[in-house]
């Protein structure tokens, strides 16, 4: 009995280490991701891509702070190629923390407008995100609303709901106010608007959008991809939520509406170069494009382009011309006013 | 649960012992245990040295700021919240739940003795989701009702109680089992018999619950309440879900926002200090009382309520407590699941179903072979520097995932710049997952070890002896007499850190290799990044019934008579 149970233990116990090891050795032709995003649809993407190139793709998916943590504690050792963030600040952080590298190539350049890749082409966008205005149907006239600089003054007092400032989201917002306002204009704005909120920042982006509906706020910031999510939901919860609510783009009389971008960045140290720029060029390409409309609601790269009718039926914008580079380099800026606005 | 074991001996006895003996060759092969067990704990302690370390160094100018915003008063001040909060409340359901499946015979008491456990296979943050229809059908139409009743000041305020009390609510409903499991084996095996003369004495089973079921039983309880503490202490996804500032929100924070990991660790090195007052006041309340366990039979208190009412307080109370700790999230997600179900390919969910149950399984072994090394090592050598070892070991549960994920990394790359050792990242983190098992091990020695130490406590020392008078080695008494009489606590222990390691989220994410996702990784990535519940919904389902058949599997070991 006793031996017994000592073969079968060691038995599981190697076996299942077998189990963990063995697949790493078999493959040459690859290439490693560390991404922030978390999506299924990512996935299918990457295995298209393996399918015509014939390079393994492998992830490893952690929010991008602790992902960068580990790319600096592996130090040249590191087996990432690609760092995938969904926000152009973090894919800054890394710039400038010194572990990416130059990617150049003539397909990058002509696939990604200049404004969504970083001057010396350490990083480049592939997806885009609105962040936009959701009001009530039943209480508010479009017409009432113009800016984001618009809901600091006194009409909204009660009337506001957004999520946390830890979210990078919303310092990217902030971080672009800085860059068209200045600091001092930004801190009056962030504390304002957090006075003329109905309740205290919690939960996501979809809670926001889930007050309008419910009639706690009559506006909310969020970003265009949870409208989608809603509006797709297989939940019949969500879409009486989505049918509620309206999608505005704010400053079309200005600078246009803040977008931000997911990209990716090839790793200084990274292993498979080459195949990290097939990758991000894949990305960026006309079939992953055509995809993420209609798999994750984000904009193309082509904004004005896109085929989806879920996204055409938000109307066409016009969106903020801003580098996106800037945003990371504020982005320090907007972590100090929201702790100064008491926007937690 | 910690601390049932009692060492008499002193480490000179056993070492003069040793030397009577009179072999060298025992001495040394001995301290091999001694050696091993030291080594264990310096791996363990690495991490934690890092936070303690730079607590000392002096603070960064960010850090300044942090307090100068009154902003660490505020982490302060909800982190004592919840731990009040939920730590009544947890002790409230816990201990309830226990004296009334031990003291009453009422229909159904089987069951809810073995559903009540449950619970504790729900992980926070899947509970939290699953309690989301509260905030949207219950606390939203309350508010607009307070605000045209008070106005938009009082809604804001009553906004913010509702929270806290949905979220003290929702942590207590999945932490209670630690309470209740701790509370059980107190009214049965320790207080069993003074229960049932104060019941012969004719006072009334409120009465005998106070004067003598509840302080025989506290160092049980206690040491229940201090789990349930720890975990609200490392709580962050439900936290941020329901917007309350903790020192893990803090953490976090400071970390990913202000790029500012010297303040993340020492805003953890204020969360260590307020778990070592936790500890503090565990053992003040614990006091110098030891478990006098009756070897005897375990008994059956349980008597026949007499009459309707008493049967249907019970049966209610317990229905009521599964209900909501168990039915009802579990209902939300199935109907979540339902929507989805179209949507997921099964096949889809091979991998992280595998990724989970071998890293849990490989991981769980790991962690047991470690703690029981620990355990011999400590029965060899039952003096004062083992027992400040193996208790050393121990504090790493009470540190946020957060912290340990960046200890180990500081720690990694401090050591591989020192020794200029560069594959080491590489083969902690990439081409293996020792370092992600090494991370666990620092999280979950607790979980492993105080069932050992316990376990071994209940083999008499006359065993050894006679052992080692038959000529054994300490390794061939390991082998031959304890390993094989500690089956069942190690049996225990391994499900209880199946169940742990399956839940685990933030080391799990950071520290895994390429291509590893589990059941807990893809919840979180589904729900919490996507904010696709019905499609989360579905392997969130899998990890709750795993850990449900862990539980089942958990309570049969608990109620086999033990063995003499």
């Amino acid at each position: 009995m006793n031996s017994k149970f000592h073969i079968s233990f060691s038995a599981v116990f190697f076996g299942l280490a077998a189990c963990l090891f063995l697949p790493k050795a078999a493959i040459s032709k690859e290439v490693t991701i560390y991404s922030h995003r978390h999506y299924e649809a990512d996935d299918v993407l990457y295995a298209k891509f393996t399918e015509k190139t014939g390079i393994k793709v492998n992830v490893v998916k952690a929010s991008a702070d602790a992902l960068l943590e580990r790319i600096k504690t592996e130090g040249k050792n590191s087996p990432a190629d690609i760092l995938i963030a969904a926000d152009a600040g973090r894919l800054v952080r890394a710039h400038d923390a010194g572990v990416l590298q130059p990617a150049t190539s003539s397909k990058l350049q002509a696939q990604v407008p200049k404004n969504m890749r970083d001057s010396g082409n350490h990083w480049h966008a592939f997806t885009v995100r609105a962040r936009v205005l959701i009001y009530s149907k039943e209480r508010v006239k479009p017409s009432e609303l113009t800016s984001y600089e618009d809901l600091a003054t006194s009409k909204w007092k009660g009337r506001i709901v957004a999520r946390s400032s830890t979210n990078i989201y919303n310092q990217s917002l902030l971080a672009s106010i800085v860059a068209a306002a200045g600091e001092k204009k930004a801190t009056e704005w962030a504390t304002a608007v957090r006075g003329n909120m109905a309740r205290p920042p919690e939960g996501s982006d979809r809670d926001q959008i889930r007050a309008v509906a419910a009639g706690i706020a009559d506006v909310a910031i969020a970003n265009t991809y949870y409208v989608g999510l809603l509006a797709n939901s297989p939940d019949p919860k969500d879409r009486a939520v989505a049918a509620k609510i309206g999608v505005f783009f704010p400053n079309q009389d200005g600078r246009g509406a803040h977008i931000n971008i997911s990209g990716g960045g090839v790793v200084k140290s990274a292993p498979n170069r080459e195949n990290a720029i097939k990758l991000l060029e894949f990305l960026t390409g006309p079939e992953a494009q055509a995809s993420f409309p209609e798999t994750t609601s984000e904009y193309p790269l082509d904004i004005s382009g896109t085929q989806s009718k879920l996204l055409k039926s938000w109307g066409t914008f016009k969106a903020d011309k801003l580098p996106l580079q800037i945003l990371g380099e504020k982005n320090s800026d907007a972590v100090k006013i929201f702790a100064r606005a008491r926007w937690k | 649960m910690p601390g049932l074991a009692g060492n008499k001996s002193k480490e000179a006895q056993s070492l003069s012992r040793l030397f009577t003996t009179g072999s060298r060759l025992y001495y040394l092969s001995t301290s091999a245990w001694w050696i091993g067990a030291a080594l264990i704990a310096l791996l363990i302690a690495v991490p934690l040295a890092v936070v303690v370390l730079t607590f000392f160094d002096p603070p960064s100018a960010a850090w300044r700021e942090v307090v100068g915003y009154g902003v660490l008063g505020s982490y302060l001040k909800g982190t004592i919240i919840m731990l009040l909060g939920t730590g009544l409340l947890a002790s409230v359901f816990g201990i309830g739940a226990a004296w009334v499946v031990t003291v009453w015979d009422f229909p159904g008491r089987k069951f809810f003795s073995l559903a009540l456990m449950f619970p504790m296979a729900i992980p926070t943050y899947v509970a939290a989701y699953a309690y989301d229809f509260a905030k949207y059908e219950l606390r939203d139409p309350m508010m607009l009702w307070v605000r045209e009743k008070f106005g938009p000041g009082v809604m804001m305020d009553a906004n913010i109680v509702f929270n806290h009390a949905l979220a003290v609510f929702v942590l207590a409903l999945v932490l209670y089992p630690y309470v209740y499991i701790a509370a059980r084996i107190g009214f049965s095996e320790i207080s069993g018999a003074y229960i049932e003369n104060s019941r012969l004495l004719g006072r009334s089973l409120w009465r005998s619950l106070f004067s003598v079921g509840l302080p025989l039983a506290r160092p049980a309880i206690i040491g229940g309440l201090l789990l349930v503490l720890l975990e609200v202490m490392n709580e962050y996804g439900a936290m941020l879900h329901y917007g309350i500032e903790t020192l893990t929100i803090g953490i976090f924070n400071q970390w990913y926002d202000w790029e500012d990991t010297d303040s993340a660790i020492r805003l953890a090195g204020v969360a260590m200090l307020v778990v070592f007052v936790i500890i503090i006041a565990e053992m003040v309340l614990r006091g110098r009382s030891r478990f006098h366990a009756h070897h005897g039979q375990r008994r059956n208190l349980a008597e026949k309520p007499k009459t309707l009412a008493g049967n249907l307080l019970a049966f209610g109370f317990c229905l009521m407590l599964l209900y909501f700790a168990f039915v009802l999230p579990l209902w939300q997600l199935l109907k979540l699941a339902s929507y989805g179900l179209e949507k997921v390919e099964l096949g889809d969910l091979m991998s992280p179903v595998a990724g989970s149950l071998s890293m849990a399984l490989l991981a769980g072994l790991v962690i047991l072979a470690a703690a029981l090394f620990l355990a011999y090592a400590a029965r060899l050598f039952p003096g004062l520097s083992m027992r400040i070892l193996s208790k050393m070991c121990m504090l790493g549960y009470a540190l946020p995932g957060a912290v340990v994920v960046i200890a180990m990394l500081t720690a990694t790359a401090f050591i591989s710049d020192s020794l200029s050792a560069d594959s080491l990242t590489t083969i902690l983190f990439t081409t293996t997952p020792i370092g992600l098992v090494m991370a666990y091990a620092v999280r979950f020695m607790t979980p492993a070890l105080a069932p050992l130490e316990a376990g071994m406590a209940n083999i008499r020392r006359s065993m050894d002896e006679a052992s080692r008078i038959l000529g054994r080695s300490s390794w061939g008494s390991f082998f031959r007499i304890h390993f094989p009489l500690l089956r069942l606590p190690l049996l225990g222990a391994l499900i209880v850190l199946f169940v742990d390691i399956l839940k685990e989220l933030p080391l799990t994410l950071v520290l895994s290799p390429p291509n590893v996702e589990t059941l807990a990784t893809q919840t979180f990535g589904l729900m919490h990044k996507e904010e696709r519940f019905a499609e989360g919904s579905l392997p969130a389902l899998i990890l709750v019934l795993s850990g449900c058949v862990g539980v089942i599997i958990l309570h049969r070991l608990i109620r086999r008579p033990r063995q003499a």
